[in-house]
């Protein structure tokens, strides 16, 4: 007897959107449409950094181009200190004139 | 005046045309995104974005579809889309709670359908809960025979499929909402 209710009730929920009314937009739906595609259509699009994917995107680039930049002038200073420093030193020496004699 | 005058205007982008398409089509597209969304904010909204796309898109329909079923695919692609979101957002609401940033999101009251007759409110408000955990295929199908009340041909048409194919859909639907039912009604 339960197991036919229980039946009944679940057959009868199933059939309950039967000869369901198609729900009607709301009121003022194109005037509140066309408001909004005034307003998000002629917004200018051209700016591409503001979705979130974008900026993420063009911070990696500068992370990465700024981790080259340092590598590579790490990597030029070691291998330039090393061979020309000390005729650099001289030549930068002699440009502006100085010595290391004192004169008291 | 014909679909495919129609067509035409709105590809000039006349905007009498669109407003036409507008008027003819609002409620189709708003009954079929409330019958998946089931919030009636949300279905204003994504009604108004599915009309949105056909005004952007409308150059590249081909007529290979009818406008109606062309127009129902962008409805139900906006309502599948926009479940998919929300449950990342719940998913994201859940953890947060979990490690103490915001509250759990209420859970949502029972939505019922309002062409459904009083006397069938309640069940049928059981039925669109126990609708809402059918998988993506199922629940177009569903909706798309159930709510807006379209033949397994046109439901076909729109999800791109056969006849016998919405049948299986359908019957597997009916079996796992039969399923969803006896657990509420049982534990009641």
């Amino acid at each position: 007897m339960e197991s036919k209710n229980l039946h009944n009730k679940i057959e009868e929920s199933l059939s309950s959107l039967d000869g369901v009314q198609r729900a009607a937009a709301p009121d003022f739906f194109y005037t509140r449409l066309s408001a909004r595609m005034e307003k998000e259509l002629t917004t200018p699009t051209w700016i591409p950094f503001g979705k979130p994917v974008w900026l993420i995107a063009t911070l990696l680039v500068f992370l990465v181009l700024n981790t080259m930049m340092i590598k590579q002038t790490k990597l030029s200073k070691s291998s330039g200190s090393d061979a020309n420093s000390g005729s650099s030193l001289q030549s930068f020496a002699a440009e502006y004139e100085l010595s290391n004699t004192v004169n008291y | 005046m014909s679909d495919q005058d129609l067509i035409e205007l709105l590809k000039q982008g006349d905007e009498q045309a669109f407003r036409k398409l507008v008027e003819t089509w609002q409620d189709l597209v708003f009954n079929t995104v409330l019958g998946m969304v089931q919030d009636f904010q949300e279905a204003e909204d994504l009604s108004q974005e599915v009309f949105i796309q056909v005004y952007q898109s409308i150059k590249q329909f081909r007529g290979d579809a009818k406008l109606s079923t062309w127009i129902y695919r962008i409805a139900v692609t906006k309502s599948l889309d926009w479940g998919r979101k929300r449950k990342t957002k719940k998913r994201i609401d859940l953890m947060k709670s979990l490690i103490g940033f915001g509250d759990k999101d209420p859970q949502p009251s029972e939505f019922v359908h309002p062409g459904v007759v009083m006397e069938k409110k309640e069940s049928a408000g059981k039925l669109m809960k126990a609708m809402q955990a059918l998988p993506d295929n199922q629940r177009v199908a569903f909706t798309l025979v159930k709510v807006e009340g379209l033949s397994y041909e046109e439901v076909a048409s729109i999800m791109e499929t056969t006849i016998k194919a919405v049948e299986a859909l359908m019957h597997r639907a009916k079996e796992n909402l039969r399923k969803q039912l006896k657990d509420y009604y049982s534990n009641q």
